[in-house]
């Protein structure tokens, strides 16, 4: 199998793909089902809530709707729109459950039906005014969805795009080698066990959870863990927090070799140097810059002068499997 | 209150300001959010603010401290606590956005359909607070504001096209 392709599995869990046409956070419900995560929450569409509900019931799972979101282009919102200058490129109104405007219902699930009171408000426009949920509810939020605290502390601190290289911070604080189980560079792509950003690439909470999870998967769905496993332990060339790179090859001796590039996130604008390393066959960082070859020829160079910001800097990544 | 309350935090409470609707400012207080960052970084704070927090209402009985109870509760996960605490909160300034949000929030954690009641139609419960001369924010007057803005079809699954731009997606 191709990498990167469309991934289904073969019977556990395989109607929630189904009925989102696609498998985004597929492994996250297998693990809400398996009694290891406890809630998530999503966004169905508002006519089909009737047809989810039944399909979490006959896993086990119980569900509350929160609010139905219409999504909505920020350029096409009034100016008077109260804490407009805080709106991203994903924004939505917010109405009542009742409200005949289509659009989707933000719901949470889990396992344990007490816990759907854990849930968190997701900030929307109601009646022209941004609503946001009190700031302790975001910071306690990673814990609700049974992140690891040590992983929901140092997202806390590091996650601040103008301040700090993400990726980067996690980098400088593992020790040891990179384990595969806290990859999580391929969660938008499905092939991931993790839907967090770990402390480190090494992180034992995070090993711990992972090996619970990938174990009771593998059980059922014995070749889909093969095909995450083989995603995961791709090599990766990072820039940026949503600007990174997996490889179909290998590193060796700070050289990385290979025969394919893939962008696995979903934010486009991420994809800015792929046409580069394509033109490439190999390449090594020196500095800051990343030397981009065909055999022995150099094709290309993405230097320093050409970063989105200061903290932008590439390094390379080589998940292992112990 | 002020000398402990620094001393314990290593800020001021600062004084309490009206976010009323007209000014279209998102929130003017600051302390909750502050608050929030401190004890997350570090919890046993919020045991020293709860052992403080009676001593504080006692020696001022005001808006600022019924809020800053409110918070404590909050913080503390008793919910319960902070919406009576943010209630209060309201009836002694009923023009103040930040208390009707902060008490939606905490019955919105109840599973307290009240708490959506109000996130989704804040403006109308605080005008019909003024306009049907409520003197106490409690259960009671907040159905009885529910009430009369389903009579009127205020609510806002009733006229939703009055908030959808032209441009949906």
């Amino acid at each position: 199998m191709a990498f990167f392709e469309k991934i289904v599995p073969e019977s556990f869990c395989r109607e929630f793909v189904e009925f989102r046409g696609d498998a985004h956070q597929i492994v996250m419900y297998m693990s809400l089902v398996l009694g290891i995560k406890p809630l998530l929450d999503d966004w169905i569409p508002a006519g089909r809530l009737d047809e989810y509900v039944s399909l979490c019931r006959s896993y086990g799972l119980h569900v509350k709707a929160d609010a139905l979101h219409c999504s909505v282009d920020p350029r096409a919102l009034p100016e008077d729109v109260v804490g407009k200058e805080y709106i991203t490129s994903t924004s939505a109104l917010g109405f009542p459950l009742n409200t005949e405007a289509g659009g989707n219902v933000h719901v949470f699930v889990s396992k344990e039906k007490e816990l759907l009171g854990r849930g968190m408000w997701y900030p929307v426009i109601v009646r022209n005014r941004m609503i946001e949920q009190p700031r302790i509810d975001i910071l306690k939020y990673g814990e609700v969805l049974g992140y690891p605290s040590c992983c929901v502390r140092f997202f806390r601190h590091y996650n601040n795009w103008s301040r700090y290289n993400f990726l980067g911070e996690i980098h400088s604080r593992t020790a040891g080698s990179p384990h595969y189980y806290c990859n999580p560079f391929t969660k938008d792509a499905v092939y991931s066990y993790i839907y967090h950003m770990p402390c480190s690439y090494r992180c034992e909470a995070t090993i711990s959870l992972v090996g619970r999870l990938r174990s009771e998967i593998q059980k059922r769905e014995p070749a889909f863990v093969d095909a995450i496993d083989r995603h995961l332990a791709l090599p990766f060339l990072v820039f940026f927090e949503r600007r990174f790179y997996a490889f179909e090859g290998f590193i060796d001796n700070d050289r990385l070799y290979y025969s394919k590039v893939h962008f696995p996130d979903s934010w486009r604008p991420g994809k800015v140097y792929l046409e580069m390393l394509e033109s490439g066959n190999n390449l090594h960082i020196s500095g800051d810059t990343v030397h981009i070859f065909r055999g022995r020829r150099a094709v290309a160079r993405i230097g320093p002068e050409m970063r989105e910001n200061e903290f932008e800097r590439p390094f390379l990544l080589q998940f292992g499997r112990h | 209150m002020e000398q402990e309350f620094f001393e314990i935090t290593g800020f001021l409470p600062g004084p309490r300001l009206t976010n009323a609707l007209a000014e279209k400012e998102l929130r003017k207080d600051r302390l909750f959010q502050s608050l929030a960052n401190l004890v997350f970084d570090s919890p046993e704070i919020l045991h020293l603010l709860k052992s403080r927090v009676g001593s504080w209402l006692e020696e001022e009985f005001s808006e600022r401290t019924q809020a800053l109870a409110g918070y404590i509760a909050y913080l503390d996960e008793d919910y319960h606590r902070a919406a009576s605490s943010f209630m209060t909160a309201v009836t002694m300034n009923p023009a103040n956005l930040d208390s009707w949000l902060d008490l939606a929030f905490s019955l919105y954690h109840l599973s307290d359909p009240m708490g959506y009641a109000i996130i989704f139609n804040y403006d109308v419960f605080i005008t019909l607070y003024r306009e049907m001369e409520i003197k106490q924010c409690c259960r009671e007057s907040l159905e009885k504001i529910e009430a009369e803005m389903l009579e009127r079809g205020l609510e806002l699954s009733q006229n939703p096209g009055a908030f959808l731009p032209q441009q949906k997606l």
